[in-house]
């Protein structure tokens, strides 16, 4: 068997050094779009960022989610894939400080949340919302977001970090085994009030009772596509040979093609209820977003997100091909930008008042530095950890196993 | 009265041994001939040199069918033959048809894959020639059994027993049909 460790492999060498380059990119284009974007300059900044913020926490606590997963079913083709998402989710602990300026730009004049202007508490709607859309108890539910998900990170990937110090004794899985089932219960709370409150809120006035599948959906494709790539980059920098093999591209395959179609069913069915009954407080969100120039993002987030996962995952043997694979995860990943960029900068254009659509070179500026940041936190835990549950239970059943 | 007989038949304990068996047949050239396991055994396909089932196709197929179907009668019916104005929706909307476009799908996809299924396995199969046979009944237990039917090609009695013998199998005899 190889080396467990790859802390000191050139991949992870330039997991850290691209971590840091996207960082640094990320963070002088932040500040230019904050110069260069005149009375709206914080505006576009913080939707920038929130774009960026929002894509990478929520794949990093997905991370968690399909931990937990694992063990609740016990799963065993995963046993040695499974520790390569639990060290992409590194950004977990920082989530708190991230939160940071989301919130300074909410208390200031220029917030892109309008619910948190003034003139809110004159809007009939708004005021009927204002006992859960205020800030206090905004900062209330944050504080309680970062806590459990920290929780989570701590009690189940700590817990099976743990494993691999003690080959015989089983004891910290068989806890993993009993604590996943609680801990999938918080992600799905979390996730769904996360999603209500960082992105449904930004169209105050509108209200979808199915958004937090809708964004766990697209949280869980775009990070099985990300595991996926970290699988195959690793398999063909020669890491990690005997442990991971073609089945787990297959499976991984399956998972990628079953969750993009289940967007698609979830996405259409928020978007059907409300073309059906046409009530114009529902289909305002959908008229600014299918008309017009938003209106080619949305074909695109069609095509990006289901056609293409679908038509090229369908067949069994793709799913065995590392290129082909490779195509399709990064297929998965633009299209869960485009739809964030999707749901946010249209939003943000509403509160700045502009026609114009808030979409250049400016919206790469926040995906650059938390993509950095992901990447670098990424690298520090596979020099920290081994990169395979060595001392797994189900390990043996994972590199033996057939489909 | 000719009695020929239905082929050849051996025990096999060790699953190992099996696939090394299964590979050996498989290299010498037969092609009616099959192996029973009490339970799925990895790998075994590859071992017996199967080819990918044809069942996805058929599969494909019956999505296709579903689909024209579903799109072909929301079309016809409510945007060509009898206009009825619902809701001010439009005639034909791919929004409205798209429930009954992924139902219709699912369901012609999920009946020509149990109906491929059947047919490829030949099922029902109601009376199988080996059936009556011992070491057959003890594959449904705990052996692994091989059979070589008696019209392939490759056949003989000698033949078909000795490689049976070469390749690990115990209690490898022939097996005589029981009804005519």
């Amino acid at each position: 068997m190889t080396h467990v460790n790859i802390g000191s492999t050139p991949f992870v060498a330039t997991l850290r050094k691209s971590g840091i380059g996207l960082m640094i990119a990320g963070v002088l284009g932040l500040f230019a779009v904050y110069l260069t974007g005149g009375e709206h300059g914080q505006q576009r900044f913080i939707a920038d960022y929130l774009v960026g913020f929002w894509y990478f926490t929520g794949v990093s606590v997905t991370m968690l989610f399909f931990v937990a997963l694992q063990y609740l079913t016990r799963a065993g083709w995963s046993a040695s894939v499974r520790r390569i998402a639990e060290n992409l989710s590194g950004m977990v602990p920082f989530v708190a400080v991230f939160l940071i300026p989301i919130v300074v730009n909410m208390m200031g004049h220029h917030s892109i949340y309008e619910w948190t202007h003034p003139e809110a508490a004159q809007d009939k709607i708004l005021s009927y919302k204002a006992p859960y859309l205020n800030m206090t108890f905004f900062l209330v539910r944050m504080g309680l977001y970062c806590l459990l998900w920290f929780g989570m990170l701590w009690h189940l990937v700590g817990n099976s970090v743990k494993q691999d110090t003690n080959e015989t004794d089983i004891t910290p899985t068989r806890r993993n085994w009993k604590r996943a089932a609680p801990w999938v219960l918080v992600y799905a709370m979390t996730i769904t009030f996360a999603s209500f409150d960082l992105m449904m809120s930004l169209e105050p006035h509108w209200f979808s009772t199915i958004w937090g599948i809708y964004t766990f959906t697209g949280h869980f494709v775009a990070a099985l596509a990300i595991i996926t790539l970290m699988v195959v980059y690793m398999y063909k920098a020669g890491l990690l040979r005997g442990y991971i093999r073609e089945e787990h591209f297959h499976d991984l395959g399956k998972l990628m093609f079953a969750f993009s179609v289940f967007w698609a069913y979830i996405g259409f069915s928020q978007y059907f209820i409300i073309w059906y009954a046409n009530i114009p407080e529902e289909t305002v969100y959908f008229t600014q977003r299918t008309s017009g120039s938003w209106g080619i993002f949305g074909y695109l987030l069609m095509i990006f997100r289901f056609v293409l996962p679908f038509v090229l995952l369908l067949r069994q043997d793709v799913k065995r091909k590392i290129t082909l694979l490779t195509v399709a995860a990064i297929v998965i990943l633009v299209a869960h930008y485009i739809d964030i960029v999707w749901i946010v900068m249209p939003a943000v254009g509403k509160v700045m008042q502009t026609d114009a659509m808030l979409f250049g070179w400016q919206e790469f500026t926040g995906m650059a530095f938390f993509a950095g940041v992901f990447l670098y936190l990424a690298a520090r835990l596979n020099t920290r950890r081994n990169a395979v549950a060595v001392n797994d239970p189900l390990i043996r059943e994972s590199f033996e196993y057939h489909t | 009265m000719s009695k020929t007989s239905v082929g050849a038949i051996g025990e096999f304990t060790d699953v190992n041994v099996l696939i090394k068996a299964a590979e050996t047949i498989r290299d010498a050239g037969y092609r009616r001939w099959d192996v029973l396991t009490p339970y799925p055994v990895h790998g075994l396909d590859s071992a017996m040199g199967i080819k990918r089932s044809i069942v996805s196709y058929i599969a494909f197929a019956g999505m296709l069918g579903g689909l024209t179907t579903a799109l072909g009668l929301q079309w016809w019916t409510g945007a060509w033959d009898y206009k009825l104005n619902i809701g001010g929706k439009g005639f034909f909307n791919w929004q409205f048809s798209m429930p009954i476009d992924f139902e219709l799908s699912v369901l012609g996809t999920a009946i020509f894959t149990t109906l491929g299924l059947f047919a490829l396995c030949r099922l029902p199969t109601w009376y199988h020639r080996f059936q009556d046979d011992e070491s057959f009944k003890k594959s449904t237990d705990d052996t692994f059994v091989i059979t070589i039917d008696a019209n392939d090609d490759r056949y003989s009695q000698d033949t078909a027993q000795d490689l049976l013998r070469r390749v690990g199998a115990t209690n490898v005899h022939i097996v005589q049909p029981t009804i005519e």
